[in-house]
């Protein structure tokens, strides 16, 4: 009976206690922390390296109810590309953004300047680009455009990534990686530069052409 | 020896008779009042409407804005227009009427230590501790783990959550209820730093001067919560997000806003708080820069559906990144999402069943584990946490895992299994007591 006792008076007093106690705390203040790494899984497949790169912007379409994107892409060996790096910045520097109302409906059309050594020409019949570009005997191998599309940013990245380049798939856990920001004429856009071994898959594109050269 | 009690009022306790009867009736005459069952009742009336007028807040409260208002505190004040509120809807009380201020009543805490000292003390002063009774005393038990178990729950429970796209590899949880201010960099020897403002001295506003962060932060506003409009402007600015995915949506810029906090009642989101930070140059006190900061810019609170531009400054020649985020805790393993499964229910597009497979790497322990499936009800467990199969990222891209710490998980499970077991006790031995004086008669 004496243990009883003893037990119901120190039961009460422990709950009382840690009922007290569990409203303690100091508020947090400003802390440091290291990022540690994320280790890599073991089994991951391998980086691919390439012959071929794509560079490019992908700006927001402010068309209402149109919406989806701008592209601009230059295309392909590597070797070729990287001689057209200067004239590609100067190219996309250029690069505008004007609204326009086409009777009931506004839409926005982008324009730019041609670069020195670059030719602008109409597409091909079929090809449903807003423009295509063409380049001296040092360039022949380039394909430069610019284009406009729908759909989400990750399944545009992967046309070029997967279809083109022939990379793997880029997980949509990757893409904040493959993106660099930009601006450009106050908007604010992604510049996507990769390399791949090349692929055989075709852009295929459904927005009809805007745009206009200068 | 005679064993009757020869102090019928008296609990027949050894023990209690062991000790000085003038001690043990001081202490007895002290606790008395606590014990009393009139206190009971009124302490349950109490709670019902406690949580009568906690249902009502979250007409326009969130759900854990009136828990830690009303619940996880000791004194709430209950606004005069809730009872407008429920007039309008019940008593024909004018949709106009504004009813001002408010008063006092005990909240959680109170009234839960309340009912813990009267159960307590009336098992010490009223209560007869006989075998009779064991089934009274094991439901009371288990009501008294069950009320330990809510303390402990609400003050040490951590509620987070990890987000993962196809492939992606993560190693820090996102805590849904607390956010921070991420001042980030990469030293010299490429380890990211960072330096985090909690929110709560957010939300006091004003300067915040610290040796340890790199500049003076004044902080000029915080909204609790924000949303977010299309942007007609053909220019962005700093704070213009684009959707990435989302089907039509894609390429459709937008601003953040301030917007009033979610409602408990149709809340389907946490709410986005936001606040306008200017940076000063420690020594000079020139502006480096005025950030508006959401939680709508970090890319998990928005479901990896937003991208705006970083917010960036330099100071001392060194360029900082700085975001608004949820806590994040960064953890000793990392998680590879490999798998995630959607399963509707045919013709329709009602949700059967998610699914994720994950790969673990605990790089602590140097082990690696693949083809760990988390589907719905059925969680992982691993070191103190688990893993349970929350949501799905927009257009199936992947999943969310809320992932939960709660030192006192066991608690209820027990609690429940030992009121079970008193009532299943009780019952017994009334029946037997019933069965037994029926049989003598």
């Amino acid at each position: 009976m004496a243990f009883r006792t003893w037990c119901d008076g120190r039961l009460a007093c422990v709950v009382l206690i840690a009922l007290a106690l569990s409203g303690c705390g100091k508020p947090e203040g400003i802390r440091e922390q290291t990022v540690p790494r994320i280790e890599s899984n073991k089994n991951a497949p391998a980086v691919v390296e390439g012959k071929e790169r794509i560079i490019g912007v992908i700006a927001p379409n402010a068309t209402p109810a149109v919406n989806g994107w701008f592209f601009f892409k230059l295309r392909g060996p590597a070797e070729q590309v990287a001689a057209q790096l200067p004239a590609f910045e100067a190219w996309i520097e250029s690069i505008r953004f004007e609204a326009r109302v086409r009777g009931k409906n506004a839409e926005e059309i982008v324009t730019w300047t041609t670069p020195p050594g670059w030719k602008q020409e109409e597409p091909a019949e079929g090809d449903p680009r807003i423009a295509v570009f063409k380049f001296g005997p040092d360039g022949e191998q380039l394909d430069c455009g610019v284009s406009t599309a729908r759909g989400g940013l990750l399944d545009n990245v992967n046309r070029w990534a997967n279809q083109q380049l022939g990379r793997p798939q880029i997980g949509a856990g990757e893409l904040d990686r493959v993106l660099q920001h930009r601006t450009i004429d106050g908007r604010n856009v992604f510049l996507v530069d990769l390399t791949g071994p090349g692929g055989k898959g075709k852009v295929m594109m459904m927005a009809p052409p805007h745009g206009k050269m200068n | 020896m005679s064993t009757q009690n020869e102090f019928p009022d008296q609990p027949m306790d050894g023990g209690r008779a062991a000790t000085s009867p003038s001690t043990w009736s001081v202490i007895k005459t002290i606790l008395k009042p606590l014990a009393s069952l009139q206190v009971s009742v009124v302490l349950f009336a109490m709670s019902l409407v406690l949580v009568f007028f906690g249902t009502l807040a979250q007409m326009e409260d969130g759900i854990w804005t009136v828990v830690s208002s009303y619940f996880r505190t000791f004194l709430v004040w209950i606004p005069f227009q809730l009872i407008a509120k429920f007039g309008m809807v019940f008593f024909g009380v004018s949709p106009d009427a504004v009813w001002t201020g408010s008063f006092p009543f005990p909240a959680g805490y109170t009234i839960g230590i309340a009912m813990m000292i009267n159960l307590v003390t009336a098992h010490l002063v009223r209560f007869r501790t006989t075998w009779k009774r064991s089934g009274i005393i094991l439901i009371h038990g288990g009501m008294i783990l069950m009320l330990i178990g809510e303390v402990i729950t609400g003050e040490k429970a951590v509620e987070s959550k990890m987000y993962l796209q196809q492939g992606e590899l993560s190693n820090y949880l996102d805590d849904s209820r607390n956010i921070e201010l991420a001042v980030t960099w990469t030293d010299e020897d490429g380890v990211g730093r960072e330096l985090l403002v909690p929110g709560a001295m957010l939300k006091q506003m004003g300067s915040l001067s610290n040796d340890q962060l790199p500049v003076d932060i004044e902080v000029l506003e915080y909204h609790k919560n924000t949303t977010f409009v299309e942007t007609p402007d053909l220019k962005d600015n700093q704070d213009t997000l684009v959707f990435v995915s989302g089907g039509r949506s894609a390429g459709v810029r937008v601003v953040i806003v301030p917007s009033a906090e979610e409602a408990g009642v149709k809340s389907e989101r946490d709410d986005a708080p936001a606040v306008k930070v200017v940076l000063r140059d420690k020594k000079t006190g020139d502006e480096l820069g005025t950030h508006f900061l959401s939680l709508w810019q970090y890319r998990n609170y928005n479901n990896r559906l937003l991208i705006g531009r970083p917010h960036r400054f330099t100071a001392d020649g060194r360029t900082y990144d700085i975001e608004l985020r949820n806590r994040r805790v960064y953890k000793p393993y990392t998680v590879q999402l490999d798998k995630f499964e959607h399963k509707v229910y045919p013709g329709t597009v009602v949700a059967k069943d998610y699914a994720s497979t994950i790969t673990m790497i605990d790089q602590e322990r140097g082990d690696q584990r693949e083809g760990i499936r988390i589907w719905m009800n059925n969680p992982l467990r691993y070191r103190g946490e688990t893993f349970y199969q929350s949501g799905v990222l927009p257009e199936d891209s992947g999943t969310v895992l809320q992932v939960v710490n709660n030192p006192g998980w066991m608690l209820p499970y027990v609690s429940c299994v030992v009121v079970t077991l008193g009532m299943l006790v009780h019952f017994s031995i009334t029946l037997t007591t019933f069965l037994t004086r029926r049989f003598v008669r």
